[in-house]
């Protein structure tokens, strides 16, 4: 059965079995922190989210289908639920190109020993969404950087929700493209 | 099997593949999202797996994500944050933990990781202590966990029909105990991931069925939910027996299914205002 080592370890983590929890932080907390540093303004309510993520997780564990999707991308999906609730309920949202505004003003104790190679790395990402077209530049900030739904997009920017979508699935497409084209070599 | 949905509503490969970074990324609304997972059902194999791969992709890409790295002893607070919120999931319902194999953990010197988190198993496993109530095993296959703690502790305190009847309705005790065949059917919904459950206990002999409905998914105020029984083997006769509307709350309804030829053969339906069946 496809996934199945995925379901039976989802399945432990619905019984509460410790290995099984400490096999899926092991496996994605690094991606469920990263989602949430960048949802988030500051590093230390990164860390708490990802606390608060793995009990969903937990709490959730029984509804994996590997039919459906990959671990990886239930485990994301249900990150990112419980961000953006986080941002509805706190009434906040990211700033755009908050990576380096945060790292400006953080503490130094916070900033990532690696600070030069990680500043630069944002930069490139931010310089891409710059070469994007505007309005799959726009839409890609609020709904993926800031959490806006894709309807709330729509009438911010008084367009039809079908260009707002498309302009998401092309804007991202060429991110990934754009980003591939800078690594080769 | 449950037919697919009305092929104009359903999308078609290319645009499931289309949406699939929506889907991943839950930018799709409510409805839309419905008819993207009956429509990833219903795709070929090769479509599936493609979408999955793609999802997988984009939500690792690194270019999508920020570079900051979790520190070392987030590992430590994580685990100790969620294994608490176990434990004390667990002591909620300590009384249950009793039943099966028992033990203690000497490793930890903690409690046994028994199913603590009240799985279904553990229900049915109380209910059958309770005689002449088998109806209740069913019941609770069918509640939300929520419902099923309630009602299971009720029942390990020597829960009375009179409680039954307060948190299922009036009509269940007449039904229950009313004399004459009765058989139960439970209706599940094609997609495992959908929540939506009932089941109908069905009294051949007074021809009166009762319907227990919980968890279907919300449509707008007001819009109404039908139950249909489906007959012949090309299913091409339908009778729609009632509809109802779902709050939220679970649902009780005593049908009148004396005019249905055949019951013991009929499949049951329960379609929402979109006329897409929810469960079968």
């Amino acid at each position: 059965m496809m996934g199945q080592d995925d379901w039976t370890l989802m399945q432990q983590v619905a019984r509460g079995d410790e290995a099984a929890v400490e096999e899926l932080y092991d496996r994605f907390a690094t991606l469920v922190f990263k989602v949430a540093r960048q949802l988030l303004p500051s590093k230390s309510e990164a860390e708490d989210s990802v606390q608060e993520i793995f009990i969903r997780l937990w709490q959730t564990a029984d509804r994996y289908d590997p039919r459906r999707a990959k671990l990886v991308t239930w485990v994301m999906l249900i990150a990112r639920r419980h961000l953006i609730d986080q941002l509805r309920r706190q009434s906040i949202r990211p700033a755009i190109g908050g990576y380096e505004d945060d790292w400006s003003n953080t503490p130094a104790t916070d900033q990532p020993t690696s600070q030069p190679e990680t500043a630069e790395h944002n930069e490139r990402l931010m310089k891409r969404l710059e070469d994007l077209p505007e309005l799959q530049r726009t839409v890609i900030e609020r709904t993926y950087l800031q959490g806006y739904t894709l309807r709330e997009v729509s009438e911010q920017l008084e367009a039809p929700l079908g260009t707002i979508k498309s302009a998401l699935s092309r804007g991202l497409g060429r991110l990934r493209d754009n980003a591939s084209s800078d690594w080769v070599g | 099997m449950t037919p697919p949905p009305p092929s104009s509503s359903m999308m078609p490969p290319t645009r499931l593949i289309d949406l699939a970074a929506l889907d991943a990324f839950d930018l799709l609304d409510e409805y839309e999202a419905e008819i993207y997972t009956r429509s990833f059902h219903h795709a070929p194999a090769s479509v599936q797996e493609e979408i999955r791969r793609i999802q997988a992709e984009l939500v690792t890409d690194a270019a999508l994500l920020c570079t900051d790295e979790p520190p070392a002893d987030l590992r430590r607070r994580v685990l100790k944050h969620v294994n608490s919120a176990i434990e004390k999931d667990g002591s909620r319902y300590a009384p249950l933990a009793t039943i099966g194999a028992g033990g203690r953990d000497d490793r930890n010197g903690r409690s046994s990781r028994l199913p603590v988190m009240p799985t279904l198993y553990v229900w049915r496993a109380a209910t059958f202590v309770l005689a002449g109530v088998a109806v209740l095993l069913l019941l609770m296959m069918t509640l939300t966990q929520q419902h099923a703690n309630q009602v299971t502790q009720w029942a390990l305190n020597n829960l009375t029909s009179d409680q039954l009847q307060r948190y299922i309705g009036p009509d269940f005790r007449t039904f229950f105990f009313n004399h004459g065949t009765r058989h139960h059917v439970f209706l599940n919904p094609d997609d495992p991931n959908d929540t939506a459950q009932a089941v109908l206990l069905i009294n051949e002999q007074n021809g009166q069925a009762f319907l227990i409905v919980d968890h279907m998914p919300n449509f707008s105020n007001g819009a109404e939910y039908t139950v249909s029984v489906v007959l012949g083997d090309d299913g091409d006769h339908r009778i729609n027996l009632h509809r109802f509307e779902f709050q939220g709350n679970l649902v009780s309804l005593q049908l009148d299914v004396s005019h249905v030829p055949d019951i013991a053969a009929a499949r049951w339906e329960i379609t929402g205002p979109d006329g897409y069946v929810l469960v079968a």
